[in-house]
């Protein structure tokens, strides 16, 4: 009995576990090896330093890459990289294409933060609309103009969207593009019917169109605050919208540009026979595009090219629930209602020359 | 009122949220709503305009959101159905994987909503399904395609929408037909084996598909039709039992025990309601009678026509590039269709004879295939040589044991079909096998005498035909082609005798006279027949006058015996029976009167059936000779292992036989007890065992003496508490 235990005690020591304290440091296992060494030096096998600093180019690159970036301030600073670069180019040298950089900037009017909307704003602002009228803005309008379509679309999304922030801030891109290109904005049904689509669920419309009731929406209440505002900006760029679409403008000729457009073009329609002005002449065609299907039967009631038809649009589809929608602001008086009166003007004005023409 | 004030003002900030609140109240939501579907739409216009490298988290988002309200206001989203069709039909290949997933699972939604019917879903889907490059996208598809189907057919058979989609599908197999490029028909073929696997689809037209299917030029296609008639109907039936297998009466038992055991609450209620609603469905299930289930060979239209077809199409073109595996295949087929439905095929005989030979691959499957085209309608001299080419070959002395197993087995199949196709001295030849060492071979040879004994003794030698096959002989009329022998009820004649044996018993007993009519109705229990039983007077009138007749019309013809396709036939129509059945000679006229009354005087019961066979059964032991063939039937297939015979294992093997035992023993400890190896593992004191064998032996003397001392009663009393003890212990 007294052999066997004893055995079994010296097998036993083995597997016993040693024990561990706070602030010791840890038992080293029976195994252990070194693997410190000593050296008088150590030498570094390659080793790079660079005192160029990366192109202008390239940091825009890396900057337009950026604008994708998950963190807003980021995606801000980056927009606001772009915008110094701009500034202190010219304009005849741009430093990257701007087929590359606008349609990295369209995506950010729907960017949910709104700092980085409010840059955007800033950069298109300040780099597109010259305040020297002798000079060109950096950014030139054609730039902007070709690539119109697509600054459109990011503003219907935007004027659409749940969050009523960038509802709220869309109209202030419309505005600017506007401002920058004119009648190319509401060209098209794109850019005309849609956008008018757009605005009458952004106004919340629909639903005096569609015969009942105008009532309180969600829509406007749920502008955190400041939906007066809003309401303002948005009844101010809509007048803006239905007054480029609508209202020709004589353009005034000076004495000089006639006589010199007499000595260019002898005949009396020459000016059709030119080489167009505009990009995408033939856009209302849709031969590129995907087949007519996908555009609702509003649009397609008919091209949007011209006053004539746009006003037609308006007249067709969309008169009833604007006036509608105008008539209650009106009624709620104040500052809004004044500038509901302005947008009643406008669009009274608007159909008024189109009787005239008519008839 | 109240209402639209409280929503006025709540933020609407995310999808979710306001999807929630839509379907409690979509008039109040409305303009929301449409905010976000002109949101969808702006969307879906920058997708257009950029398909590649768009950021699609947002789009996705907006599709889900607008499927699961889209019921609430059909008026605005009446294009939203074809707008995300389009969007699928026309950029599929470009899409994003999860955009593209979730087109997919939005149309399928819409459907599920009725917002779209069925077929306009699958008119979208189908077309992706065959052009696609993506293999997840397929399969996706697919996958909703079948599950829409069946939704659709779940609970009564949607017959329109069958039409339609079989139309499509047949016409996808129909435009792939010529061309062996086309893989089209391949997805049409693997839907309709689903559909038909599961039950939903078990008619003509679908069965039209496959045919259609397997006459394609495309040999991918060719092969999944023709494995369709191969193989789907036994995988439908493994798909009805393992369904049937699901034990409820196990899990209910187990709700049962749970219901006690613990806390009531009301869903372990529900569970057990469910559980008992179905057995009692599955109950009542069993009772109904279960529906016409065709096979799909049996629902071929011109089986003839597509044997031909197939045959000319796959075999017999040798410019075709079928590999070895898909000519076997349709081999297969050709020969089940021409066995099941008594085709005529001539071409297949010469074809099949050139692949007879022992070093061809997959012999044994051409050999089933020859012995599956023979059926007793083939003419004996298409046959002949096939099997004096099987003899030749595969039947001599200088083969393996299993190359003569293999060619006399297949020889016997190809005789129990047709047994005009063997001669006399052939027969003769191959019967002296029977003395083989080969047990395989021998087995083989027996079989093949056995055989003959049944159709036609005289053939075979005179040592081999045996005690009853000789006294049968001289009843026996020399086999002629084309020949049908009328149908019999085999056993009659034993039922016969044991309704009298039951009569003298009952009369013994008691005499009740109307013994009959009470069996009679006990023997239709549970079946459920309309009350035509036993007009008894009128029915024995009717065998009255027939009787002279009939008894003159037996003496005339042959009796046929035990032919084995009459049985096959029998089954089939075993109402309308004649009376020729009979082991015994014809000339006692009383006992074929009898037999013929019984067979036309009362419709036989389930249990007079249940009686025959068993009275069959005891006769069979009696007679030993009589089992030495299954039945056989042309339309049965034939079973590769029927051929290849017993597998055994050659004295060569001795050696691989020990070395798998050896393995088997490697790494495992002797068998022995485990009790002192347990004890061992851990520490433990000294058991009282080890005390004992170690204790003192003087301390041991006084405890010995005692226990010679005892008395008797003490001794007892010392074991009962023993026996007490054991009990106890248990």
């Amino acid at each position: 009995m007294g052999s066997s235990s004893k055995k079994k005690k010296e097998k036993q020591k083995d597997f016993v576990k040693p024990k561990l304290k706070v602030g010791k440091t840890k038992p080293k296992a029976d195994n252990h090896t070194s693997t410190s060494f000593k050296a008088k030096a150590i030498v570094v096998g390659h080793q790079s330093l660079n005192t160029a600093a990366p192109t202008i180019q390239s940091q825009l690159k890396h900057n337009l890459t950026l604008l994708n970036h998950h963190a807003y301030t980021t995606r801000r600073d980056s927009l606001a990289h772009i915008a110094s670069v701009l500034s202190s180019s010219s304009v005849s040298t741009p430093p990257i294409s701007y087929s590359i950089l606008l349609p990295a900037l369209a995506p950010l009017i729907v960017d949910l933060t709104g700092p980085v909307r409010a840059q955007l704003l800033t950069l298109l602002n300040n780099h597109t609309k010259s305040r020297d009228p002798r000079q060109d803005a950096i950014i030139p309008v054609d730039a902007i103009r070709m690539h119109t379509p697509r600054f459109l679309l990011y503003i219907h999304s935007a004027m659409t969207h749940i969050s009523a922030e960038i509802r709220a801030d869309s109209t202030n891109f419309l505005s600017w593009l506007l401002d920058v290109v004119g009648e190319e904005a509401v060209r098209g049904a794109k850019g005309w019917g849609k956008t008018l689509k757009c605005w009458i669920v952004l106004l919340g419309w629909e639903s005096a169109k569609s015969g009942r009731t105008a009532r309180g929406s969600t829509i406007e209440f749920s502008d955190p605050g400041k939906n007066k505002k809003a309401t303002l900006q948005h009844l101010g760029v809509l007048k803006q919208f239905l007054y480029t679409g609508m209202v020709e403008e004589e353009a005034q000729i000076s004495d000089f540009e006639m006589r010199d457009r007499d000595l260019l073009l002898p005949h009396q329609y020459s000016d059709v026979y030119m080489m167009p002005k505009t990009s995408n002449v033939y856009g209302y065609l849709n031969i590129f595009g995907i087949p007519a299907e996908n555009t609702s039967e509003e649009d397609a009631e008919g091209s949007s090219e011209d006053c004539d038809s746009r006003r037609r649009v308006v007249k067709n589809v969309f008169e009833g629930s604007i006036r509608t929608g105008l008539q209650a602001r009106l009624q709620e008086g104040g500052e809004v209602g004044r500038a509901a009166g302005a947008v009643l003007k406008i669009l009274d004005k608007g159909l008024r020359t189109d009787s005239d023409t008519t008839t | 009122m109240v209402k639209r004030k409280r929503t006025a003002l709540e933020k609407q900030t995310n999808l979710p949220s306001l999807q929630n609140q839509i379907r409690r109240d979509p008039p109040s939501y409305r303009d929301d709503f449409l905010i976000q579907f002109r949101h969808y739409e702006s969307q879906r216009d920058i997708f257009l305009a950029q398909p590649e490298g768009y950021d699609s988290e947002p789009f996705i988002e907006q599709l889900g959101f607008i499927t699961h309200v889209a019921d609430c206001y059909p008026d605005v989203t009446k294009r939203f159905p074809q707008d995300l069709a389009d969007l699928l039909l026309h950029h599929h290949n470009t899409l994003e994987p999860d955009l593209r997933e979730k087109l997919v699972q939005c149309l399928v939604q819409l459907r599920n909503k009725d917002v779209i019917p069925s077929t306009a879903l699958l008119q979208t889907l189908f077309p992706i399904l065959t052009t696609t490059n993506s293999k997840q996208l397929r399969s996706q598809l697919y996958h909703s395609i079948v599950s829409d189907i069946r939704n659709a057919n779940a609970k009564t058979k949607n017959h329109r929408l069958n039409k339609t989609v079989q139309g499509v599908l047949f016409s996808v197999v129909e435009a792939g037909k010529g061309s062996p490029d086309a893989v089209v028909g391949l997805w049409a073929v693997k839907v309709t084996r689903e559909l038909w696997r599961r039950n939903i689809w078990d008619d003509a037209r679908t069965v039209e598909i496959i045919k259609e299917a397997s006459l394609s030029a495309n040999a991918k296609v060719m092969s999944g039709g023709v494995r369709f008639f191969l193989g789907v109907d036994k995988e439908r039936e493994e798909m009805d039992e393992s369904s049937d297998d699901e034990d409820y009466s196990e899990s209910l038992g187990k709700l049962k025990h749970q219901a006690g055991v613990s806390g009531k609450t009301k869903k372990k209620q529900s569970q057990m309601e469910r559980a008992i609603d179905k057995l009692k469905k599955k109950e009542r299930n069993k009772h109904k009678a279960s529906p016409l289930n065709f096979s799909a060979l049996h629902l071929l239209h011109d089986p003839q026509g597509f044997a031909e077809n197939l045959y000319s199409m796959h075999l017999a073109k040798s410019s075709n590039k079928l590999s070895m595996e898909q000519r076997l295949l349709v081999l297969q087929l050709v020969s089940r269709l021409i066995g099941l439905h008594k085709l005529t095929v001539i071409g297949i005989y010469s074809y099949l004879l050139k692949y007879l030979t022992p070093r061809q691959r997959e012999v044994t499957r051409f050999l089933v295939a020859a012995a599956q085209a023979t059926h007793d309608q083939v003419p004996p001299d298409l046959l002949e040589p096939i099997i004096r080419k099987i003899a030749d070959e595969f039947v001599s002395e200088g083969v393996a044991g299993e190359v003569a197993t293999a060619g006399l087995n297949s020889i016997r199949e190809i005789c129990a079909r047709q047994p005009l196709a063997m001669n006399e001295s052939l027969l003769q030849d191959l019967t002296t096998y029977k003395g083989s060492k080969d047990k395989g071979v021998m087995m083989a040879a027996r079989s093949l005498i056995g055989l003959y004994r049944e159709v036609a003794p005289e053939m075979l030698k005179r040592k081999d035909r045996g005690k009853t096959a000789t006294m049968d002989m001289k009843n026996k009329e020399k086999l002629r082609f084309g020949e049908e022998a009328p149908g019999t009820i085999e056993g009659l004649d034993l039922l016969e005798k044991w309704y009298e044996e039951q009569k003298q018993k009952k009369a013994d007993e008691g005499g009740e006279e109307a013994a009959a009519d009470g069996d009679d109705d006990q023997g239709w229990e549970g079946w459920d027949v309309e009350s035509d039983s036993d007009d008894s007077g009128s029915w024995i009138g009717v065998s009255d006058d027939e009787r002279d007749i009939e008894i003159s019309d037996s003496e005339d013809e042959k009796p046929s015996g035990k032919n084995k396709r009459a049985r096959a036939k029998e089954e089939d129509d075993k109402m309308d029976v004649d009376t020729k059945d009979s082991e015994e000679p014809a000339p006692e006229a009383s006992d074929a009167s009898k037999l013929m009354s019984l067979a036309t005087t009362r419709i036989l019961t389930p249990a007079d059936l249940a009686t025959i066979a068993k009275m069959r059964a005891a006769a069979d032991l009696q007679k030993a000779s009589s089992k030495t063939i299954t039945a056989l039937r042309n339309e049965e297939e034939v079973d590769e292992s029927i051929i290849e015979g017993p597998k055994t294992r050659g004295k060569s093997d001795k050696e691989a036989r020990l070395a798998a035992v050896q393995e088997g023993r490697e790494g495992r400890e002797k068998y022995s007890s485990k009790r002192g190896k347990t004890l061992a593992e851990k520490p433990h004191s000294t058991t009282n065992k080890e005390k004992a064998r170690k204790k003192n032996f003087l301390m041991t003397l006084g405890q010995a003496k005692k226990k010679q001392k005892r008395s008797l009663i003490e001794h007892r009393r010392i074991l009962k508490a023993h026996v007490e003890k054991q009990k106890k212990g248990k």
